[in-house]
């Protein structure tokens, strides 16, 4: 056990600790192995420091490291062009090629998002850049998180990037709901990872897997990730694949977490030319609601959406998801939007039950599928409601499930309800419009007004079973 | 200085020396310092009375520590001078926190509440013990609760009870609790919200695992909501798992998945008397083996069971207030029984619905010498009777219990339920009081899709719904 205290480090609120907490880290490292203590009930300001192989970072009851407000004293990795972006190259806590490594306790990382703040308003936080990423690892082995808090991140809370068998388990992230980039856990081109009994609560993605552009070539895919029993809210997505999909994403369950208050639900994405496959989600509650026009969002408890980005190549492969024994309740229904080029492929829903009621104020029937070319629209669109560089909002009537250019779609046992006054763009239980192999077995439910069917395809025709 | 070791502040290892007055020291020094670790030294066993806990402290077990609860009720604090608790039985609390915020408790050492020094009297059917009792770990109000890896044994009342707290996590820790004691429940989560349970074995006389809003702390703090409950092994002879008895604040957002009940005398029960919204609940993938109790337990050996009768008036609840039921899901659940899934709604606006069984499999056996042919609401206002009962067998001032033939599924005044893909076997040779695979009555919106199953006997019907007739499909 060595304690930073014991290296310099001086819990004043003003010093800079990094480089104490550093000896200490490096001290263990060099004798093979052991535990950097933050000392119990202690608070310490400091910039980046590097996890190295074998060291146990101890987070002891009440003690919390506070990032410091100096961007400068950050790890800057913006001139490499592995992290080339000015947005994402900066670190807090780090580690690059390490092993046996472990953040432990019940103590407190505190990202310090205030001072990154430039204006807090009703809708959203405005962040003042450059930004830091909390905890990044990159290219590690052998990863353990547990029982710790990171608090007001003012970016990534916690980013494994080209790790292998990581395991996180029953921490706490709490960070600025109204401020974007303030993603809970990215796991970017890991293997083998297990997230479980976290509570999430911040302003973008809650969990979301990627293969991020300029990391990809040095660590390829992402693979073999559980997400279980973790509660989950977030300003944007709870738990996501994408939007980032330069490498294949494959063999991910999701299983019994809650999703509560959130603008999206489960999203796969995938805007780059990858496959995403073999996804499972079972056993989760979802509930998911409209917000302020400012966020991207249309409060979709599941959405999955690989099409071109705004000048981009083909998307994403996407096939095999596979969702079963959800509850949703949410403001507006599923979205599943692929396109001619590359359809998803085999999606199968099988007890679902669904009740879009409305919750918030906000109006349901708006189809936001951006990032993508601005005159990408959903099918059936009645009109642009606003059109940027990243694309375009649409104003469309709102199904339960909307399906546009599938490739194998299969509704079992799927209820549909509709709560409380429905949206007056509320329509069916299902719209499809290019969905080959649509099978719908045991749908309950109809369309929101009697006079609408409760199920519309254009094109290929479904075959529906009672 | 991080660690508070309770012998530097004057515990000992004697079983006749209180130790609370020394360990409170610990946790007020380490709690001074802005937290700390108090730590119970590996090997020793400590005795002590109330103490309490305190924001950012560490309650450390070490291996083969041993914390032994007071067997006098005069060294535990009576926190009746709380509001809170001032019209509760409850009031009592061995291990407290009270607003307070990141408190752990973990190591692998060992809590013991000494249920024996209560004990009057030991029968073959259960536990006499004497009262007041205290409940052993009670949390209130507060937030970023870790339990991780103890064993908490013999607590003479609640062993866990979290109330009105934020962010619970209680990973991998072992109850174990005289089976014969009313009252020593193992997990209460109480008005509290973002909870996870996973990876805990828990034997307990009274639930074993229970979400609850007790009426005293409501008002106070609110819904449970967002608790993920997993990979935990029960057994119990009251209710291995348990929503409400008490549920004066709503309930939702509810996952219990992937667990073991065994030789527990109800397996799931989800009961909504008070006036509160059960919604968003999902139980999957769950193992159950439930058993007959002998007399004195209030439990039919039900593997299921949910029940919607007014209570007597002013006793428990508030009899003009309904529950309200959405979206209730049992799914995956592989049933081994004496007594099968029980749904009981009553007259006026008494009724539960929206619930779904899908892939429940419902085998029966009798093997326990426990008596059989019984149905048993309790607690229930009087006059309340299930329909088609032969008979009381016996009254009590909170309801009866009464003689019934048994069904696999017995559905009674609910609404829109759905058996889809369930499935009933028996053993052979089963006692004649068993009777259909499923009984209805007044129960609107029954579906059955593929439902398999025939009765217990020759010349019964399977299938027995009375009144509405059910949607069948498959």
């Amino acid at each position: 056990m060595i304690d930073i205290a014991a290296h310099g480090a001086v819990p004043d609120g003003a010093t800079d600790a990094a480089a104490a907490i550093q000896a200490a880290i490096d001290a263990a490292t060099a004798a093979g192995g052991g535990t950097v203590v933050v000392p119990a009930g202690q608070a310490f300001l400091t910039g980046s420091f590097r996890l190295r192989s074998r060291v146990t970072l101890r987070l002891e009851p009440g003690s919390r490291l506070i990032a410091h407000p100096d961007i400068a004293r950050y790890h800057n990795r913006t001139d490499e062009g592995l992290f080339g972006s000015v947005d994402f190259g900066r670190f807090w806590i780090w580690a690059d090629d390490a092993e046996d490594i472990a953040i432990e306790g019940t103590g407190t990382l505190d990202g310090n998002g205030q001072a990154f703040t430039a204006e807090k308003r009703a809708e959203n936080t405005i962040a003042r850049n450059p930004r830091a990423q909390s905890v990044a690892l990159f290219g590690c082995r052998r990863v353990r998180i547990r029982d710790i808090a990171i608090r007001n991140s003012p970016s990534w809370a916690l980013r494994p990037c080209g790790c292998d068998d990581v395991v996180i388990d029953g921490i706490t992230i709490d960070s600025d709901t109204g401020m974007v980039n303030t993603d809970g856990i990215d796991p970017d081109c890991c293997k083998r990872v297990v997230i479980r009994g976290c509570v999430i609560r911040c302003g973008d993605d809650g969990i979301c897997l990627k293969t991020r552009k300029e990391v990809v070539g040095r660590y390829g895919t992402c693979e073999d990730i559980v997400i279980s029993d973790c509660i989950v809210q977030s300003s944007c997505a709870a738990i996501k694949i994408g939007t980032e999909s330069y490498g294949d994403i494959r063999n991910v369950l999701i299983r019994g977490c809650v999703i509560r208050d959130s603008d999206r639900g489960i999203v796969i994405d995938g805007r780059d030319d990858a496959v995403i496959e073999n996804v499972t989600v079972s056993d989760c509650i979802i509930h998911t609601r409209l917000s302020h026009p400012v966020w991207w969002h249309e409060g979709e408890p599941i959405m999955v959406c690989p099409i071109r980005r705004p000048g981009g190549g083909p998307p994403a492969r996407v096939r095999n998801l596979r969702f079963r024994g959800l509850a949703i309740r949410a403001e507006r229904g599923i979205y599943l939007q692929g396109s001619a080029e590359r359809p998803p492929a085999d999606l199968r829903f099988e007890d679902i039950h669904l009740e879009i009621a409305p919750s918030s104020g906000y109006p349901a029937g708006r189809f936001d599928p951006r990032p993508c070319d601005p005159d990408f629209a959903p099918s059936g669109s009645e009109g642009a409601i606003e059109r940027t560089r990243w694309g375009s909002l649409w104003t469309h009537a709102s199904p339960a499930v909307f399906a546009d250019h599938l490739d194998g779609l299969a509704l079992r046992d799927v209820r549909v309800s509709w709560g409380g006054t429905p949206d007056p763009a509320s329509t069916h239980a299902l719209e499809a419009w290019h969905v080959d192999r649509l099978v719908i077995d045991g749908l309950q439910g109809g369309a929101a007004r009697p006079d609408l069917p409760a199920i519309v395809a254009h094109g290929p025709q479904p075959t529906v079973r009672p | 200085m991080s660690t508070y070791d309770i012998t530097a502040f004057g515990a000992l290892a004697d079983p006749a020396h209180n130790s609370a007055p020394a360990i409170q020291k610990a946790i007020d020094a380490a709690h001074a310092a802005g937290g700390g670790t108090v730590l119970v030294p590996a090997g020793k066993e400590f005795m002590c009375g109330s103490i309490v806990l305190k924001s950012r402290v560490r309650l450390h077990l070490e291996t083969g520590a041993v914390l032994r609860a007071s067997a006098d009720i005069g060294q535990y604090v009576n926190y009746e001078h709380l509001e809170l608790f001032r019209k509760s039985d409850f009031c009592r609390f061995w291990i407290f926190a009270l607003d307070a915020q990141e408190i752990t408790i973990d190591g692998a050492g060992t809590l013991d509440g000494n249920s024996p020094a209560y004990v009057t009297e030991r029968l073959p059917t259960h536990t006499k013990a004497r009262n007041p009792r205290a409940q052993s770990v009670v949390l209130l109000g507060c937030q970023d609760v870790v339990l991780r890896g103890i064993r908490i044994i013999n607590t003479p009342s609640w062993a866990v009870r979290p109330a009105g707290c934020d962010r619970v996590l209680i990973d991998g820790i072992t109850i174990l609790n005289d089976l014969g004691l009313v009252n020593s429940d193992g997990i209460d989560v109480d008005c509290s919200r973002s909870v996870r349970i996973s990876n805990c074995h828990i034997e307990a006389g009274d639930d074993a695992l229970s979400i609850k809003g007790r009426r005293e702390i409501a008002q106070k703090y609110g819904a449970c909501e967002d608790i993920v409950i997993t990979n935990c092994t029960l057994e119990s002879h009251c209710c291995a798992f348990r929503l409400g008895c008490e549920s004066f604040v709503d309930f939702r957002r509810i996952v219990f998945a992937d667990s073991t009940i065994r030789r527990s005398h109800r397996g799931i029960a989800i009961d909504c008397r008070d006036a509160a919204v059960i919604e968003d609940i999902l139980i999957t993938n769950i193992a159950v083996d439930t058993i007959h109790s002998p007399r004195v337990w209030w439990h039919e050996g039900e593997a299921i069971w949910i029940c919607q009768v007014p209570y007597v008036p002013g006793h428990y609840g508030d009899d003009s207030k309904v529950a309200r039921l959405r979206n209730i899901v049992f799914r995956d659940i592989a049933i081994t029984t004496e007594q099968g899934v029980y749904v009981q709604g009553a007259d006026g606006e008494h009724h539960p619905g929206d619930i779904l069984f899908e892939n429940v499999h419902v085998h029966l056996r009798k093997h326990t010498p426990h008596p059989a042919g019984f149905f048993d609401p309790r607690p229930n206002r009087p006059g309340f009777a299930p329909a088609g009962v032969e008979g009381v067998e016996e009254g009590t001032p909170w309801g009866s219990l009464f003689r019934h033939q048994l069904p696999a599924f017995f559905l009674d005044r609910a609404h829109d339920v759905t058996l889809r893909n369930c499935r009933v076997s028996w053993a052979k040779d089963m006692p004649q009081v068993y009777s259909h695979a499923l009984e209805a009555h007044a129960t609107p919106g029954l579906v059955l899709e593929n439902f398999v199953g025939e009765a217990a006997h020759a010349g019964i019907p399977a299938i027995a719904v009375h009144g509405p007739q059910p949607v069948v499909r498959g």
